[in-house]
């Protein structure tokens, strides 16, 4: 409850930016509301809802979470944007686990994010970004900064970018027997270069790079590993992490048919011996002039950490994990989307709103499956 | 998978290439479609971000910075 009114105080602060002032009238641009609904099922070992080390059993995944999210945007003058993010989850009964044995905590959680940016055209080609924002979660407190340079060339036709980010997380740290060894930090830094090709009038290359480095208590603290005695060890991380991850993109539309493709490849690895790569394809078809559809297909291939396993031998050393999201596994995920851009549509009663519906099934070969659901509201002023 | 990704991407490439040169901007209009957009939505990418990096170890660290320990993207 806490997180919801503190979501609520952070909604009235974005419109009291927003409200006009005598230093500089603020309009705003554009908003969006979103809510998406996960419904997850499925089995994982840090979860210790029914997990067994003895038996190879893992712990009951299931959960529902509710994601209401708000955007908008805000100019101050001709140079200045503005845009606000926030994101509220609550989560039911998701991995219960050690923090359960003294707070329940996992039977209900609530976060709530803001994430703000602010964007600066120091001149028509080159533009400057700003960023900052936080993350509220029992029992996790985490504050983001950042900033990026944009310029673009040749009529637009190329756009070179670079940001980087720095991330802290403070939270409250509980042992897998429910033991609190206290406040606990850990930092993320993260460097991203980007370059857009226009190939054609319909055609264009994407191309990114990221480099992250993390710090500190990777570990989820009250992460447990079964014993093939039936009990359980705490989780440990190596303390630091070093991630890289290549992106390439093309989108082409095809005039005659008013149909887009978009393809997308992404590999990573980090020097947790973790390679994966990610195929994206989409595409979109309008049906009216102003009613799209988009239909896509994710699959993602991870080789898993180089200490990952089921189960341990009875007080295991060394960086040790059984959380099945860092395993060795393949997802499949299928989407579908129906958008309406009422500005477009012979009728004016929407006015300048646009509306989306969206769908989606995700597969995980290691027992985890998502059913999610989304719908959209956006309006441009 | 590696290799059919790669083929993917270079036959995408040779195929949208071919007429590779300056476009004049009165010339670029389809490029600012809806359905060209890097992205659609900021609030559907961030969902969507979300769902992959609390999932999958190997999520997050190109764009966003990757907080969390374990996959968490938090």
């Amino acid at each position: 409850m806490r997180q919801l009114i503190a979501a609520a105080a952070l909604a009235a602060a974005v419109v009291a930016v927003a409200a006009p002032s005598p230093a500089a009238a603020q309009t705003i641009e554009a908003f969006e509301w979103r809510t998406v609904l996960f419904a997850q099922g499925g089995r994982g070992f840090q979860s210790q809802d029914g997990a067994d080390g003895a038996t190879a059993t893992p712990g009951d995944q299931q959960a529902i979470i509710i994601e209401p999210l708000m955007w908008t945007r805000l100019r101050s003058g001709p140079t200045l944007v503005h845009e606000a993010a926030i994101e509220i989850d609550v989560v039911s009964a998701a991995s219960p686990d050690a923090i359960d044995a003294t707070t329940s905590a996992s039977r209900l959680n609530e976060s709530v994010a803001l994430d703000v940016t602010h964007r600066w055209a120091i001149t028509p080609t080159d533009e400057l970004i700003g960023r900052w924002g936080f993350h509220v979660e029992e029992p996790l407190r985490s504050w983001g900064w950042g900033g990026g340079y944009t310029r673009r060339l040749l009529d637009d036709n190329v756009t070179l970018g670079g940001s980087g980010n720095f991330t802290l997380d403070w939270f409250d740290a509980y042992g897998p027997y429910g033991d609190r060894p206290g406040l606990q930090q850990r930092w993320s830094a993260n460097a991203n270069l980007s370059l857009s090709q226009v190939l054609s009038p319909t055609a264009v290359l994407d191309l990114g790079y990221g480099l992250t480095v993390q710090r500190g208590v990777l570990e989820t603290s009250w992460n447990a590993v079964p014993t093939d005695d039936g009990m359980v060890a705490r989780e440990e991380l190596p303390p630091g992490r070093q991630r890289h991850a290549a992106t390439a993109r093309v989108s082409k539309h095809f005039l005659r048919t008013r149909t887009t493709a978009k393809a997308s490849y992404r590999y990573y690895h980090d020097d947790f011996d973790l390679d994966a790569h990610t195929v994206q394809l989409y595409g979109y078809q309008y049906l009216r002039p102003y009613l799209y559809a988009r239909a896509g297909w994710r699959i993602h291939h991870q080789d898993g950490v180089a200490f990952y396993q089921d189960v341990f031998t009875p007080d295991p050393t060394g960086p040790r994990t059984s959380d099945s999201d860092l395993a060795r596994f393949t997802s499949n995920e299928l989407t579908l989307k129906l958008v309406l851009l009422a500005d477009r549509a012979p009728f004016r009663t929407l006015g300048r709103a646009s509306l989306d519906a969206a769908f989606g099934r995700y597969l995980r070969t290691n027992d985890l499956s998502i059913t999610w659901a989304s719908l959209s509201v956006g309006y441009k002023f | 998978m590696r290799r059919l990704a790669v083929l993917a991407l270079a036959l995408a490439l040779v195929a949208t290439a071919a007429s590779c040169r300056v476009v004049p901007k009165n010339r670029q209009g389809t490029l600012n479609d809806p359905t060209m957009k890097a992205s659609e939505s900021t609030l559907e990418d961030r969902a969507r971000r979300k769902l992959h990096t609390s999932r999958e170890g190997a999520g997050g660290g190109d764009g966003e910075p990757a907080g969390g320990g374990c996959s968490c993207g938090n």
